[in-house]
């Protein structure tokens, strides 16, 4: 199917060479070929300008308990379970806080911290997969059983097990600097980079074999070039590609980890408005104000979809340029 | 063609009879089969202890009752009635009691009830540091100021140092169930055949097999003294969380439930074909400090800024719609009649707060909870809340509230059997927490177990003199004037200096399906009376 798509633009007449109508036309013919794939990619871009402007736009504070006397109103109750209205687009929560603004502040800690996490991953994984890799022999062996026994252990019980050690330690430490970031924070980014170095390693390093031997990388040794460069300049660019497609996948499985820590209680703690842990606190409410969890739940399902549907067409995208 | 159209029709055919077929053949054999057994089924949080002396919270001491019984019955509204014991005497100085106990009662062993058993059951409560000690007597060192004789097989007698008015109240308590002296141990598994042989009580059920952290189940104890139950057994089905604790109750999987939290009660009004229980009880959170050398609550400055920062009467709308009474700070509420006195309480006073707390900044005495941050002092400190109830919502409310007044608090809402387990940040220790308090049968109680020091659940470390001389007082004193007007002072000292917030007090909610009968919910739902329900 994708190659009968990309075909298609043979048959159009093609404008001059960097003219606006043939950038428009080339990027017609893009989505014309993958549309799934644009589709995602706007979803994610949309997604990251929440993460960057969300609570800009956001009429009140994720963790604000609104009141009736805020909105003009005579009671000092909080306004809790009020479906969505023209005052609160998305209804407001048990507590009282206003559900969109909690979605946009969300955004930042449901995305945010998976991102951040996953950058972290794939620099350190590609490192050391680049490394293992050209280096080969017992250093890469070694290493590589190290990698292969942490990948052996399934991720959600390494994240329990790490968020129920890590953080108490982390806590206890009294550090103003760990307060700022806070230890949940820490924990699961701690929690995210170890569970998915040794996978990113693991493509890096098997990229690596593939390259290692040709002969742009022999003739870059008797030019006598450092190992560094090699790596970074020479091998990483041939690997590249396959990390990328990777990171994309990468950061979907992240932010399902870290909604999904969430939910059980685990990782961030009220009021957090990270959206696995909005799902938590309304799940109780599924009968009274299903609207509590209808957005969290929306959200998470959209994030996750587009962020699949663009790793898909990157993978694709870059299949057919090879 | 025909012939292939004729095998997919009978093919179709035999595959629509053949689970009619098998269906109509297990009606059959059902008919022929005995009746169901009448298993009441309840759902319960997870246990943190099984050992009766220690076990403290409502699904400890449901797991134990089933099993055990009291010396003494405390019925749901408060009232005393005769169980092993049949009959009480105290000497006019207050000073002896004496307990005539039931013949012809057998522990599951076999073996015979009697005043040894007693002894047995009551000297244990002290050596294993039990809380009730508090309430009977205790001295500063853990030893009880009683004693308790075998005076013959079927007679104890308690002799006391000081007369203490409520020491019914700690013979019959939750704690207080008799255990047999022959047992090498209590509560403890064993091998084989011999699994529950230390579960050994003269209780109206008998363990049959406990899956830790799942199910309990027991059958029905035929030879009970007070007659055979009606029910052939209960089972109780332990679960992590209030919801999926609903959700079974609502698909049908459970038969009772107990401590519903407020936020669920909308939701158990809707399940069909069941009854929805409440009582107004003394049970409420207590949001307490610390109070000993070094702690966030060493000056009594901060307490006091604690108690200006939150709205009490706001919290019970938020948290509880209103449905709990707005208390005094202290843990005497009205259910307790004339014994309570509203007090002159502190209001919500944010500005109040914020002075107090600058206050400790510049005397230098917050022990490193009160900090400088933009000019300004505040309090920053962690607080520890176990999920109790909607008591996470509480938590949340009070957040929000306590930073008008410059604290700033981080949240750490655990499960309930976390929060009383042994830890760093558990109930006992951490420096700021949010526990949940049962109701007592008698104020004194929490008093005697909680508020005096030395005693087993000081939890906030205070060293009141003048509170516990008050509290001593209260206990010898059985007139209801006298000792109204001591634990009005003693709701004084609280306002003043005490390192505890309380909110409201709540009322306890539970429900069971319709097909149960006979069910009269307790105002601490674990003792709740099993022998005379029934299943329809």
């Amino acid at each position: 199917m994708a190659e009968k798509d990309y075909a298609e633009p043979a048959a159009h007449a093609a404008p001059a060479p960097g003219s606006a109508p043939k950038r428009r036309s080339r990027l017609r013919t893009a989505i014309t070929a993958n549309p799934l794939a644009f589709i995602g990619a706007a979803g994610v871009v949309i997604f990251v300008l929440l993460t960057l402007f969300g609570p800009l736009l956001a009429p009140y504070s994720y963790d604000q308990i609104i009141r009736g006397t805020d909105i003009g109103g005579e009671t000092r109750r909080a306004l809790t379970s009020r479906p969505p209205s023209a005052d609160f687009l998305f209804g407001t929560d048990q507590r009282g806080r206003d559900i969109f603004s909690r979605m946009l502040w969300g955004a930042r800690e449901t995305i945010g911290l998976p991102l951040v996490a996953t950058i972290i991953s794939v620099i350190i994984g590609s490192s050391l997969g680049l490394f293992i890799g050209y280096v080969g022999g017992l250093v890469d062996d070694i290493i590589s059983r190290i990698l292969d026994s942490l990948i052996s252990i399934p991720a959600m019980v390494l994240a329990l097990v790490m968020i129920s050690t890590i953080v108490p330690l982390l806590s206890a430490s009294g550090s103003r600097l760990i307060a700022v970031l806070g230890p949940s924070n820490i924990s699961l980014t701690t929690v995210i980079v170890l569970i998915y170095v040794p996978i990113i390693s693991r493509i890096a390093r098997s990229a690596t074999l593939s390259v290692r031997d040709r002969g742009y990388i022999e003739e870059a040794k008797l030019r006598g070039e450092g190992t560094m460069h090699i790596l970074f300049r020479q091998i990483l660019p041939s690997v590249l590609p396959a990390l990328v497609v990777e990171a994309s996948l990468r950061l979907s499985y992240a932010i399902i980890l870290v909604t999904s820590l969430g939910f059980l209680g685990l990782g961030v703690q009220p009021p957090s408005p990270e959206w696995g842990r909005m799902v938590l606190d309304a799940r109780t409410q599924i009968s009274e104000a299903p609207w509590e969890l209808w957005y969290p739940v929306l959200g998470i399902a959209v994030l996750i979809i587009s962020f699949n549907l663009m790793s898909d067409g990157i993978r694709r995208l870059l299949r057919n340029e090879e | 063609m025909k012939s292939r159209f004729l095998f997919y029709t009978l093919l179709v055919a035999a595959l629509l009879t053949l689970p009619v077929a098998l269906f109509a053949g297990g009606s059959t054999e059902a008919e022929q089969s005995e009746p169901e057994e009448k298993i009441l089924r309840i759902g319960l949080r997870k246990l943190t202890t099984i050992d009766p002396a220690l076990g403290a919270n409502d699904p400890e001491v449901m797991f134990n009752r089933l099993q055990y019984d009291y010396l003494v019955e405390i019925l749901p509204d408060g009232t005393l009635e005769p169980s092993l014991a049949t009959d009480w005497e105290i000497s006019e100085d207050g000073l002896t009691y004496t307990f005539d106990l039931r013949s012809g009662v057998t522990f599951e062993d076999g073996s015979s009830f009697g005043a040894e058993d007693v002894v047995y059951t009551f000297e244990r409560l002290v050596s294993e540091g039990s809380s009730i000690v508090g309430l009977m007597g205790q001295n500063e060192d853990g030893s009880a100021t009683w004693t308790v004789e075998a005076v013959d097989d079927l007679t104890a007698v308690f002799r006391l140092e000081e007369p203490n008015a409520d020491f019914l109240y700690g013979v019959a308590s939750r704690f207080a169930m008799v255990l047999s002296s022959e047992s090498e141990a209590v509560n403890e598994f064993g091998d084989g055949e011999d699994t529950y042989a230390s579960f050994n009580g003269t209780g109206p059920f008998i363990l049959e097999e406990y899956a830790v952290d799942q199910s309990a189940r027991f059958r029905a104890n035929e030879n009970y003294w007070g007659g055979a139950p009606a029910l052939d057994g209960i089972e109780l089905v332990f679960f992590d969380d209030d919801q999926s604790q609903l959700d079974a109750f609502r698909s049908g999987a459970l038969d009772f439930v107990i401590k519903v939290p407020d936020d669920l009660v909308p939701a158990l009004e809707q399940v069909p074909n069941a009854t929805v229980l409440t009582r107004a009880t003394n049970t409420h959170p207590v949001v307490r400090v610390r109070t000993d050398e070094g702690s966030i609550g060493e000056d009594v400055r901060i307490r006091q800024a604690f108690k200006f920062a939150t709205d009490r009467e706001l919290i019970n709308l938020d948290a509880l719609d209103g449905a709990g009474t707005v208390a005094n700070n202290d843990p005497i509420g009205p259910t307790y009649g004339e014994l309570y006195s509203p007090q002159d309480n502190r209001e919500h006073d944010p500005a109040r707060a914020r002075e107090l707390i600058e206050a400790v900044l510049a005397d230098g005495t917050g022990n490193g909870y009160v900090v400088e941050v933009d000019g300004e002092a505040r309090i920053e400190i962690p607080f520890y809340v176990g999920d109790t109830f909607e008591y996470g919502l509480v938590a949340e409310f009070l957040q929000q509230q306590w930073r008008e007044s410059n604290i700033y608090v981080e949240l750490n809402v655990v499960p309930e059997n976390v929060y009383y387990a042994e830890g760093d940040n558990n109930w006992l220790n951490t420096q700021l927490g949010m526990t949940a308090w049962g109701a007592r049968p008698t104020p004194q109680e929490y008093l005697s177990v909680a508020y005096t020091e030395g005693a087993a659940f000081n939890e906030s470390r205070w060293d009141n003199e003048e509170l516990a001389r008050l509290a001593r007082e209260a206990s010898r004193t059985a007139e209801i004037d006298a000792r109204a007007a001591l634990y009005d002072e003693i709701s004084g000292i609280f306002l003043e200096s005490g390192p505890v917030i309380i909110p409201y007090f709540r009322p306890v909610v539970a429900a069971h399906a319709d097909r149960v009968d006979g069910i009269v919910l307790h105002s601490f739902p674990g003792r709740t009376d099993f022998t005379g329900v029934d299943l329809r």
